[in-house]
């Protein structure tokens, strides 16, 4: 009987789980009942050989129950710690949802990491894919500092080190979106535990975390799987509200521009438009009108009309150089385009030599025709200004691959190759051309933007006694 | 003035815009009658009853094309728009709603007459005429047949159409879209690849020089014109 109650000490220690106390409980235990129960009695003899198996049972159950014990303690506090976690995971993604920046989610998660790890731990940022990765954060649970502070961890960053061998690793995991790192198969030789927060095809950035190789069990992997995930979300739907907003912002601004200039133009056309009609109309009057006063109202008409290509060439630089210029493709006839651009200075070409040389069976490509002719017109006048009496002017066209080329030849020219990489450039005009030439030095720029607009090419080049203007715009197959 | 002089009713907000057009057409002959919004041009279309309109497209009260839109629900009345640059999208729109031309401002008191001229015509001529003429080229609906002076001409079913079209609409500004509804069909309304080609060939039958082109006229992003 007396032998029972030894075991009782010797269960409650046992159930602690503490085996190494238990044993030595066991064996105080079993030493007093044999000193003092056990025949022959005050002596630690043992007679009775049966003896000697009940204190080798004690020894039995004491261990197995402390073993059990143990483990079970051992499940409970995994499972104490896993329920830490998730409650910790379901507070940050609580919280981050109602963030709307990067960095108020790095302010939430990163402490939150840290704290629950006890490691050290990092954030890279990498706000485009060719951009090198910059830290961006850092938070130390043991610092005293941080604890009360949450802003530090953005500041100071500078006095950390990184090392080459770790920035590359970093890079990798970025690059691949992969884990990389400390407890991993990939660079496990690295300091630190790199993990990629990245949703579908982009990667934001990546958490880093001081820990040792063994430090890594399934458990911390999966709470770090759905931490990362959870910021990944996150910055996903900051990044997509941004893009929103911004394009929201760009949508306004454009109409705003748009209506702005549609105003401007009408605004300034409508005065303008007033003064050449009434103007054209005193010239057909021919009741009145002597040699002196046609000479007037023809430099009157002539302004006028200088005026309008001033304010249409202003206009449209302003257009094409502050937003995107919107084509309007549809097919487009060549020959259309060259007799199109004939058209408008028709009586000057009479006295030019000029030409159209269309050297391919069909003409038509897909491209914004009006804003073609636009440039072919642009390209015409200048040649028209720039050349004598006479001589050669040739409107061209070729395929060559998947490129259409357009060219304007301008016979008894030449420009100096220094002005030649500069008659693009806006406001630039070629020196030494005398005042008749009226010209903004406009004209090429917005030729400049419609070809590059098309994905096409502008240049110009002296053969020999010509200056050719000539540029492409990619074939586009339906 | 032994016919009636046509009515012209202007819809047009600018002053001097207005100004000069009074003093252009009335120079012409024309009665005209000037109103600056399209509810007081609604209202002169019952009381003035003209016979064309020439219509502002920026309007205080309201698109101008919608005008058109409008005025095209009750009447077959001859409408000229008047537009600024850059505005070939809105002219498209409103000729495809049915205004008959337009003119670019800034505009020559010369092409603006031509224009009404040329839209008035066109309306007297509507009576079925079996032949047709516009310079050099004739159409004889009656043998179905196109001669360039007086030369038949051989041209294929479709190009025949299309010119047929051009013919009986000659002198109005035409869109893409409408071209290609009346000859192709619906359905076709937006392959202008083939109205380029053939364009391209039709005036290679019919042009002096294909290159520079006197009848059957480009007008850049909105379409053709002819005659």
């Amino acid at each position: 009987m007396a032998a029972l109650l030894i075991l009782i000490p010797v269960l409650i220690v046992a159930s602690r789980g503490d085996m190494k106390t238990s044993m030595v409980i066991t064996f105080v235990g079993v030493g007093l009942f044999n000193y003092f129960f056990v025949p022959p009695v005050y002596t630690f003899v043992v007679s009775d050989i049966s003896h000697l198996w009940s204190f080798f049972i004690f020894f039995i159950v004491a261990y197995l129950i402390s073993s059990q014990a143990k483990k079970l303690k051992l499940i409970g506090e995994v499972i104490r710690e896993r329920e830490k976690r998730v409650r910790r995971l379901y507070k940050l993604s609580r919280r981050v949802t109602a963030v709307s920046e990067m960095k108020q989610v790095i302010k939430i998660a990163m402490p939150l990491i840290a704290e629950s790890l006890g490691k050290e731990t990092f954030f890279f940022l990498r706000k485009h894919v060719d951009e090198m990765p910059k830290l961006y954060a850092h938070y130390d649970p043991k610092s005293p500092l941080s604890s009360k502070k949450y802003d530090a961890m953005f500041e100071k960053l500078e006095a950390i080190f990184i090392s080459s061998s770790e920035k590359a690793v970093l890079d990798w995991c970025l690059d691949n979106g992969k884990i990389a790192g400390a407890g991993t198969d990939t660079f496990l030789a690295s300091d630190m535990l790199y993990i990629p927060i990245q949703s579908r095809e982009v990667v934001y950035g990546a958490l880093g975390l001081k820990i040792k190789q063994d430090e890594m069990t399934t458990e911390l992997k999966m709470f770090l799987d759905s931490v990362t995930s959870v910021m990944a979300v996150s910055f996903e739907r900051i990044s997509l509200s941004e893009k929103n907003s911004k394009n929201a912002i760009t949508l306004a601004r454009e109409e705003l521009k748009n209506a702005l200039y549609g105003s401007i133009s009408h605004d300034l056309r409508t005065p303008l438009a007033s003064i050449l009609g009434m103007v054209s109309m005193l010239k057909t009057d021919e009741t009145w009108l002597d040699e002196k006063k046609r000479v007037i109202i023809s430099q009157v008409i002539f302004s006028a009309k200088k005026m309008e290509r001033l304010m249409n060439n202003l206009l449209d630089s302003a257009r094409f150089e502050s937003h995107k210029v919107v084509l309007k493709k549809d097919w487009c006839d060549i020959a259309d385009i060259f007799s199109q651009a004939a058209r408008e200075f028709e009586d000057i070409l009479k006295e030019r030599n000029f030409s159209i040389k269309i050297e391919e069976e069909s003409g038509i490509f897909k491209a914004d025709c009006v804003l073609i002719e636009r440039v072919v017109v642009n390209l015409l006048e200048n040649a028209i200004k720039y050349s004598q009496h006479g001589s050669a002017i040739t409107l061209g066209f070729q395929k060559e691959g998947a490129r259409c080329n357009i060219f304007v030849l301008n016979e008894d020219s030449h420009i100096s190759e220094e002005d030649l990489k500069m008659v693009f450039e806006k406001f630039f005009r070629i020196k030494g051309i005398s005042d008749d030439i009226n010209g903004s030095g406009l004209g090429l720029f917005i030729c400049k933007k419609i070809v590059e607009a098309h994905g096409g090419t502008i240049w110009a080049r002296n053969v020999e006694n010509s200056v050719i203007f000539e540029f492409n715009v990619p074939i586009e197959e339906e | 003035m032994s016919q009636p002089k046509y009515k012209i009713l202007i819809v047009e907000d600018d002053k001097q815009i207005q100004k000069l057009l009074e003093v252009s057409l009335e120079e012409h002959a024309f009665l005209l009658k000037v109103c600056g919004t399209q509810k007081e041009g609604i209202s002169h279309m019952v009381q003035f009853n003209p016979d064309l309109i020439l219509l502002d497209l920026g309007l205080p009260d309201g698109d101008g094309k919608l005008f058109v839109g409008k005025i095209r629900e009750f009447s077959n009345i001859p409408i000229i728009i008047v537009s600024a640059r850059n505005g070939e999208q809105e002219i498209v729109d409103s000729l495809n709603l049915g205004a008959d031309d337009y003119v670019v401002k800034p505009f020559f008191t010369g092409e603006l007459v031509a224009r009404i001229n040329s839209a008035l015509r066109h309306v007297a001529k509507k009576e079925s005429n079996p032949l047709l003429k516009v310079e050099g080229l004739e159409l004889d609906l009656e043998k179905r047949e196109f001669r360039l002076e007086d030369v038949p001409l051989h041209l294929t079913p479709l190009e025949f159409s299309l010119l047929k079209f051009f013919m009986q609409n000659s002198g109005k500004a035409l869109t893409h879209a409408q071209i290609l509804k009346n000859v192709w069909g619906v359905g076709y309304q937006s392959d202008t690849k083939i109205l380029r080609v053939f364009v391209n060939q039709l005036r290679k039958k019919i042009e002096i020089d294909p290159n520079r082109p006197t009848l059957l006229i480009t007008i850049s992003g909105v379409g053709y014109r002819f005659g």
